[in-house]
């Protein structure tokens, strides 16, 4: 009780921008019917998060998969479990490495980006001039963000996942002498649908989260450009730690429902 | 207050606090139809706040806001919307979007409220270029322009969709004299049309070359409503002290005594 009091100024403000981020989502969703005309908006953004964020993304799934493979592979091999280690890479991935560690390069890529793209709109006055001629800041630049990010971090986690799966395989081949056929099967046997479900909802979820979080840190931005850095801190931040708590739910609650 | 037909403004008894500070206290005034009204003010004493409670960017904690018969603080954002399309702004850091050019600057708000088509969008934004004198500036970007041509491109995008309220948030200040004369110049020719302004600043010479009636604000609160007689003859110690450095030209004593 003696930590509530002491914290009541932290905790008012905290349950204060939960509030504000529901309202914003809200209004955001009512917004949806209006995708047509902000279509040009939502496939710069598009581009934007897609060329832009394929390299790290791509290049995170293929160290991810080198790692895990050398990791298992060499204590796997101990127990003579080596044609499981394209069963334990396939799964890791694509259950929960791949979609986790694009989220939070995501989070730091494209979140940092629409933070401090707002937050500088925010503290020129650019988003008062919006809602001053009769614009919604919301509908013009949240809406297209986050409908880009719900629809390009799939397809971003699906080409991390394959690297790190094919880095998995090429380190089984070259230092755990494993035959690529075997890494293979192990890989695609050991696979349920229910794997691929969760795996693909998530990113999916990571990128409304994501571009939401980043997007309301960017329009609650003040104190100049001090406080533009700290915006673009607390919100790759907080989108990480949101990463990390849906990972969890979605592995314990959806994974057990399913 | 607020019921008068010609009234197209009034501010009611309006009281506002943010963070617990005092932003405005009690202010109350009206601005008739093709009145140019100006406010006056040391820095910080008020005057943008009066703007961005006039347009609903921020709520009173007590009073009412009329525009055009509207109770504004009674409307929800998307209530507003209507109301705000009816009124320009121009404001102190001109807000222009950094990513587009001129032209697109101007045309953004236009092309928002799908009312005319590309052809006619294209030719306001010419009219409104060379009614600025900008008529070779449309493919430059904001950070290609001097300070005085960004406040003129900033009263070109206010008047795109001629409204019937313009607000100008310290128009003239960190320009050189003579394009605050061009600046000057440009209101008056608005003025001339019919257009109602309110008019920010802290510039005497300024506000006493394009106002009809003034309001002098201090510490949140109005201490002189009046006319170009009432601030020559007011007895307030503050107001004295105010326009001291002010010598009032032949032109100014003749628009006085008339």
């Amino acid at each position: 009780m003696d930590i509530i009091i002491r914290n009541k100024k932290k905790i008012t403000a905290l349950a204060e921008s939960l509030q504000e981020y529901s309202f914003m989502t809200v209004e955001m969703i009512k917004k949806v019917s209006k995708i047509r005309r902000n279509k040009t908006a939502i496939i710069e953004e598009m581009y934007t998060i897609g060329t832009q964020s394929l390299f790290i993304v791509v290049l995170g799934g293929l160290f991810v998969g080198i790692i895990l493979a050398l990791e298992v592979g060499y204590r796997f091999e101990m127990f003579g479990a080596k044609t499981m280690v394209g069963r334990t890479v396939s799964l890791g991935i694509l259950r929960e490495l791949g979609p986790v560690i694009s989220g939070l390069l995501l989070a730091a890529r494209t979140g940092s980006k629409n933070t401090s793209e707002i937050g500088s709109m925010k503290l020129s006055e650019q988003l008062d001039a919006m809602r001053a001629f009769g614009t919604d800041p919301v509908e013009k630049l949240v809406l297209p963000r986050m409908l880009a990010s719900v629809v390009m971090f799939l397809p971003l986690t699906l080409l991390a996942d394959f690297a790190g799966i094919v880095g998995g395989m090429f380190v089984s081949s070259a230092w755990l002498s494993l035959d690529k056929s075997i890494f293979w099967n192990a890989a695609l046997y050991g696979l349920q649908m229910k794997d691929l479900y969760v795996g693909f909802s998530k990113p999916i979820v990571f990128g409304f989260f994501i571009s939401t979080i980043s997007c309301f840190m960017g329009m609650k931005t003040s104190g100049g450009t001090t406080g533009l850095g700290r915006s673009v801190i607390n919100s790759v931040v907080t989108s990480s730690i949101v990463v990390l708590i849906i990972d969890f739910i979605f592995t314990k609650v959806v994974w057990e429902i399913m | 207050m607020g019921n008068n037909v010609k009234d197209i403004i009034s501010l009611c008894n309006v009281s506002l606090k943010l963070n617990g500070r005092k932003i405005l206290e009690d202010v109350s005034f009206t601005v008739q139809e093709g009145e140019t009204f100006v406010i006056l003010g040391p820095s910080g004493a008020g005057k943008s706040s009066i703007l961005k409670v006039l347009l609903g960017l921020w709520k009173p904690d007590s009073g009412s806001v009329f525009i055009k018969g509207a109770e504004m603080s009674s409307l929800n954002e998307n209530q507003m919307m209507p109301l705000r399309k009816k009124i320009g702004i121009v404001f102190q850091g001109n807000a222009l979007f950094d990513s587009l050019n001129v032209q697109d600057n101007i045309s953004y708000f236009l092309k928002e409220r799908n009312s005319i088509s590309e052809r006619d969008i294209d030719r306001r934004v010419k009219e409104c270029l060379a009614f600025v004198n900008l008529e070779n500036a449309e493919n430059l970007y904001p950070e290609e322009l001097s300070g005085g041509m960004k406040k003129r491109v900033a009263i070109a995008r206010a008047i795109a969709f001629k409204p019937d309220i313009i607000l100008y948030d310290e128009p003239t200040t960190g320009i050189d004299p003579i394009n605050v004369k061009i600046l000057e110049d440009l209101i008056l020719k608005i003025q001339n049309e019919g257009t109602t302004s309110i008019i920010v600043t802290h510039y005497v010479t300024s506000a006493l070359r394009l106002g009809n009636s003034f309001a002098l604000i201090k510490d949140g609160s109005i201490i002189l409503n009046g006319s170009n007689d009432d601030i020559l003859n007011a007895k307030d110690d503050f107001v004295k002290e105010f326009f001291s450095d002010y010598q009032p030209d032949e032109k100014f004593l003749q628009k006085v005594n008339k």
